[in-house]
C-alpha cells in the first residue's frame, strides 16, 4: 500500500498515520528521550494554541518535529487527565483538519476527504459532481453515516427533511462534509486519548510549562463555582421560570409539567431539596409525603438514580409553558447562565 | 369480558397456537417479549426464550390474547429497563387508520355507555346522553379505514425505496391485525441508528421542519428534482389539476384558490420545467401540499429504541385475526378482511350481541345488529366477542 507522506503529515489522527507511526517503530515512551525534547516543545505549543481559540490552517508542513508533537500533545493531554482540555484539544485539531480539508485544492479536496472518510471513519461516500439550486454537491453520503452526526447540530439546514436525499445517499457540498467530518474527528482524539495505554511520564520533563496550562484552564472552565450556586439570583430566572415561582407563592396548583421543570431547574441550580420541598408546601393540597418522593427522585436520590435535566424550551413551547417572550436561546438554563456571564462580566470591566 | 366467551375465545386461539408452529424474528434470544393474557389486565414483560420449542410451550400453555416482541436487541432481555444492554434495533413503522381522519369513522366509532349500554356517537369524553354514566369507546374498521391506512403505506415505501434506498427485500409488511400495518426493516445498516437519528427519519417521512430555501425551493424547482424539493412541485401540480370542488375538500380558502387559478394559466411554464413558489403567499397551499405528501406514520413507534411490537403470525386479541405477511406485490390488492382470518370452519356459534355495525368478514356481509342474538360462522363470531361487542349465547 502505497503512504501517502504528505497526507499523513496533514492529518495526523487518521488510521493510516497511526500504521506509519507503528511502522517507525515510534511510541509515547521514546519521548522520554531527551533527543525528542523539540517535539514535546512543539506538542506544549500545540496545547497553548488550542487554549488560545487561535486556529490556523495546517500548512502542508512535513516536517517531521511536527507531525509527531500531534502524538506527544496528545500524550500529554492524557498525562495531565483535565477533561475539559481533552475536549478543548480534540475540538482544535478537529477544526485544524477542516480548514485544511477545505483549504487544498478541489482535486486534493476530494481525494483528502474521501480518503479520512473511507479509511479511517469507514464512511459509506461517493463523490459526485451535482448542480441544484447554485448549490454544488460534491459529496454522497449514505444516511446512515450521516444521521450519526448531523442531528447534533441545531441549524436546520442539516435536517434530513432539508436535505437531498436519494437512493440512499444525502447530497452534500464540500464544506458540509468536511464539518460532519469534524465532528467525527473530534470523537476519535478524544477516544484515541481515552483508551492510551502506555505508562509514560512526560510531565515531569516539562513540568512548568504545564503548571502554566493548568492555571490556564481554570480560567476557561465556564462551569458555575461552588459560590455561585450557593445563591440563586433570582432576578436572572427566565420568564417562564419566574411564572411558575409566583404561581407557587401564590399556593397555585401547578401542572406536572410545571412541576417537573420548575423543580429539576431548581436542582441543576444547586437548590436543596429541602428548600424545594418548602416552596411547594405553599401549594393548597400539598402532600409532603408525595413531594418529598418525586423531588427526591428529580434529583436523581431514588429509583434508577438518574439526574434529570429540565426540559428545553422547544419541548417548553409544545407545552405551553414557554410565555414566548423570546429570550433567544434553546433552553431555560442558558438563559441563567448567559445573564451570570454578563453581569460577571461588567464586574470585571 | 365474562367467563363463557373468554373461555370460547382461548380455546379458539390455543387451537391456533397447537395447530401452527410461530416464525420467531431474527434473533430473538437477544429480544424480549411481552404477552397480555385473556383474563387479567397486566402484561407480563421481560420474557425471552432460549429456544423456538420454550416459546411455542410458553405460548400453547399461556395462550395470550396478545403477543408482542421488542424491536431492540438487548444482551440480557430479561432484565430491567436499566439493564438490558441495549445492542440496536429494527426500524419500525406503524400506520394505523386510528389516526387517519376517514369519513367513515362517524359511521361505525361509537360510544357505549357502561351503566346502561346505550351507544351514541361522539368524540371521547362526554358521559350518556341516556343515563349520564361514563361511555367507553367502541371502534370498527371498514375497507375505507384499510384504504385509507394502505394508502399511507404506499407513499411511505415510496420514501423507503426512492429516499431511503431500502431494497424491497430489506422492507418487510405486516397487516396489524386490527386497523392498519406495520413495516420492519431488519437490515444490519438501520440497527445502530440511535434515537436522534429515528427522529430524524420520522421528521423527513411527515415533512417536519421544512425549510424551503434549504432545499432550493426560493425560486424554481422542476417536477423531477429529489426528496422533498421534487415532491412539493409534484404536490403542487397535483392541485393546480383539480378542480375547485376538490380544492375546497381540501380546506383551501378561497383566496388559495385564486392563487392557484392565476398559477394555472400559467401552466406552460411548468411544463417547460419550472415550479416558482413565492413563499408567503402560498404558505396554506404549502401546507396542504406537504399533508398530502408525506406519509401519516406513527411518530412514538419508529423513534422509541425500546419498543415492543406486535408479533407477526400471531393473533390479534381485538379481532382473532392474524397479523399477516403481506408480499409487495401484492399489497395494493390486499384484502385483510378476506386473507388475514384464520377461523374459517363452517360452523356456526350462537352470541347476543350488544350493537355492532354492518360489516363484511371473508365475502360476507353481516348486520347492522343490535341488542340481538344471532348465530354466525365462527370466524365472525370471534371477531365479536374479542371487539366485546358480544357475548357467548349458548
Amino acid at each position: 500500500m502505497l503512504l501517502n507522506l504528505a497526507r499523513i503529515a496533514r492529518y495526523p489522527f487518521t488510521i493510516e498515520a497511526q500504521t506509519y507511526l507503528k511502522k517507525i517503530g515510534f511510541s509515547a515512551q521514546k519521548l522520554q528521550d531527551p533527543i525528542y525534547r523539540p517535539v514535546l516543545n512543539k506538542a506544549i505549543e500545540r496545547i497553548r494554541m488550542c487554549l488560545n481559540d487561535d486556529v490556523q490552517p495546517h500548512t502542508d508542513v512535513q516536517d517531521k518535529i511536527e507531525f509527531l508533537s500531534f502524538f506527544a500533545a496528545e500524550a500529554l493531554v492524557r498525562e495531565i487527565n483535565e477533561d475539559y482540555l481533552k475536549r478543548r484539544f480534540s475540538l482544535f485539531e478537529a477544526t485544524r483538519a477542516y480548514y485544511t480539508m477545505i483549504y487544498q485544492l478541489p482535486d486534493r479536496q476530494r481525494e483528502d476527504i474521501l480518503d479520512i472518510a473511507t479509511g479511517t471513519f469507514n464512511w459509506d461516500i461517493k463523490a459526485i459532481s451535482v448542480e441544484i439550486s447554485n448549490r454544488l454537491y460534491n459529496f454522497a453520503v449514505k444516511f446512515t453515516h450521516y444521521l450519526k452526526i448531523a442531528p447534533k447540530f441545531h441549524d436546520e439546514k442539516w435536517k434530513l427533511v432539508n436535505r437531498f436525499l436519494k437512493d440512499g445517499y444525502v447530497y452534500l457540498t464540500t464544506e458540509e462534509t468536511a464539518r460532519l467530518l469534524q465532528e467525527e474527528i473530534q470523537r476519535k482524539i478524544e477516544s484515541d486519548i481515552d483508551s492510551f495505554e502506555e505508562d509514560i511520564n512526560l510531565v515531569d520533563l516539562v513540568k512548568e510549562q504545564v503548571d502554566d496550562i493548568i492555571s490556564k484552564l481554570a480560567k476557561y472552565d465556564v462551569k458555575l463555582s461552588k459560590s455561585e450556586i450557593k445563591r440563586i439570583d433570582l432576578s436572572k430566572l427566565p420568564p417562564c421560570i419566574m411564572k411558575i415561582y409566583n404561581a407557587l407563592l401564590k399556593g397555585q396548583k401547578l401542572s406536572h409539567i410545571e412541576r417537573f421543570t420548575f423543580t429539576s431547574f431548581m436542582l441543576n441550580l444547586g437548590m436543596s431539596a429541602d428548600s424545594l420541598i418548602n416552596l411547594f408546601s405553599q401549594i393548597a393540597d400539598f402532600n409532603p409525603d408525595k413531594t418529598r418522593y418525586q423531588v427526591e427522585h428529580i434529583a436523581g436520590m431514588r429509583g434508577s438514580k438518574i439526574k434529570y435535566s429540565p426540559p428545553s424550551c422547544s419541548t417548553l413551547k409544545t407545552h405551553g409553558v414557554c410565555i414566548n417572550v423570546e429570550c433567544g436561546v434553546k433552553h431555560p438554563l442558558s438563559y441563567y447562565r448567559r445573564k451570570l456571564k454578563s453581569e460577571n462580566g461588567k464586574q470585571v470591566s | 369480558m365474562e367467563s363463557k366467551s373468554l373461555e370460547f375465545l382461548k380455546e379458539k386461539f390455543r387451537e391456533y397456537y397447537t395447530k401452527n408452529d410461530i416464525a420467531l424474528p431474527r434473533d430473538y434470544t437477544k429480544r424480549e417479549f411481552g404477552f397480555l393474557l385473556f383474563k387479567e389486565n397486566v402484561m407480563i414483560r421481560h420474557r425471552s426464550f432460549r429456544t423456538h420449542e420454550e416459546f411455542m410451550k410458553f405460548i400453547r400453555h399461556a395462550v395470550p390474547s396478545d403477543i408482542y416482541y421488542s424491536s431492540a436487541y438487548y444482551t440480557r432481555p430479561e432484565a430491567s429497563m436499566d439493564n438490558k444492554g441495549w445492542i440496536g434495533a429494527d426500524l419500525v413503522f406503524d400506520v394505523d387508520a386510528d389516526h387517519l381522519p376517514t369519513e367513515c369513522k362517524i359511521k361505525h366509532d361509537v360510544l357505549a355507555c357502561l351503566k346502561c349500554g346505550f351507544t351514541f356517537s361522539g368524540k371521547g369524553n362526554e358521559s350518556c346522553p341516556a343515563c349520564g354514566g361514563k361511555a367507553k369507546e367502541k371502534k370498527w374498521f371498514c375497507e375505507k379505514c384499510l384504504d385509507a391506512a394502505k394508502n399511507e403505506v404506499l407513499k411511505l415505501l415510496d420514501f423507503l425505496f426512492d429516499d431511503f434506498g431500502l431494497s424491497s427485500k430489506e422492507v418487510a409488511i405486516f397487516f396489524s391485525g386490527h386497523r392498519g400495518f406495520h413495516v420492519h426493516i431488519e437490515s444490519e445498516e438501520v440497527l445502530y441508528l440511535d434515537q436522534a437519528a429515528r427522529k430524524e427519519i420520522v421528521d423527513y417521512i411527515r415533512g417536519v421542519g421544512l425549510n424551503l430555501s434549504a432545499i432550493g425551493l426560493g425560486s424554481k424547482v422542476s417536477l423531477d428534482s429529489y426528496s422533498w424539493a421534487g415532491r412539493i412541485a409534484r404536490g403542487f401540480y397535483d392541485l393546480l389539476l383539480m378542480d375547485e370542488n376538490c380544492l375546497k375538500k381540501l380546506g383551501l380558502t378561497e383566496y388559495d384558490i385564486g392563487l392557484l387559478e392565476e398559477e394555472r394559466s400559467a401552466l406552460r411554464r411548468i411544463e417547460m420545467g419550472g415550479v416558482r413558489m413565492s413563499r408567503r403567499r402560498f404558505k396554506r397551499i404549502l401546507q396542504t401540499v406537504i399533508e398530502r405528501q408525506s406519509a401519516n406514520i406513527d411518530t412514538i413507534v419508529t423513534t422509541d429504541v425500546r419498543r415492543l411490537i406486535r408479533m407477526p403470525y400471531t393473533l390479534h386479541g381485538k379481532t382473532g385475526l392474524k397479523v399477516m405477511k403481506v408480499p409487495l406485490a401484492q399489497f395494493e390488492a390486499y384484502d385483510p378482511l378476506k386473507e388475514a382470518i384464520v377461523f374459517r370452519e363452517k360452523d356456526t356459534v350462537k352470541v347476543r350481541v350488544d350493537f355492532a355495525p354492518k360489516f363484511r368478514f371473508g365475502d360476507e356481509e353481516y348486520g347492522p345488529f343490535s341488542n340481538q342474538v344471532v348465530e354466525l360462522p365462527v370466524g365472525a363470531a370471534v371477531l365479536l366477542l374479542c371487539k366485546k361487542a358480544a357475548t357467548l349465547a349458548e
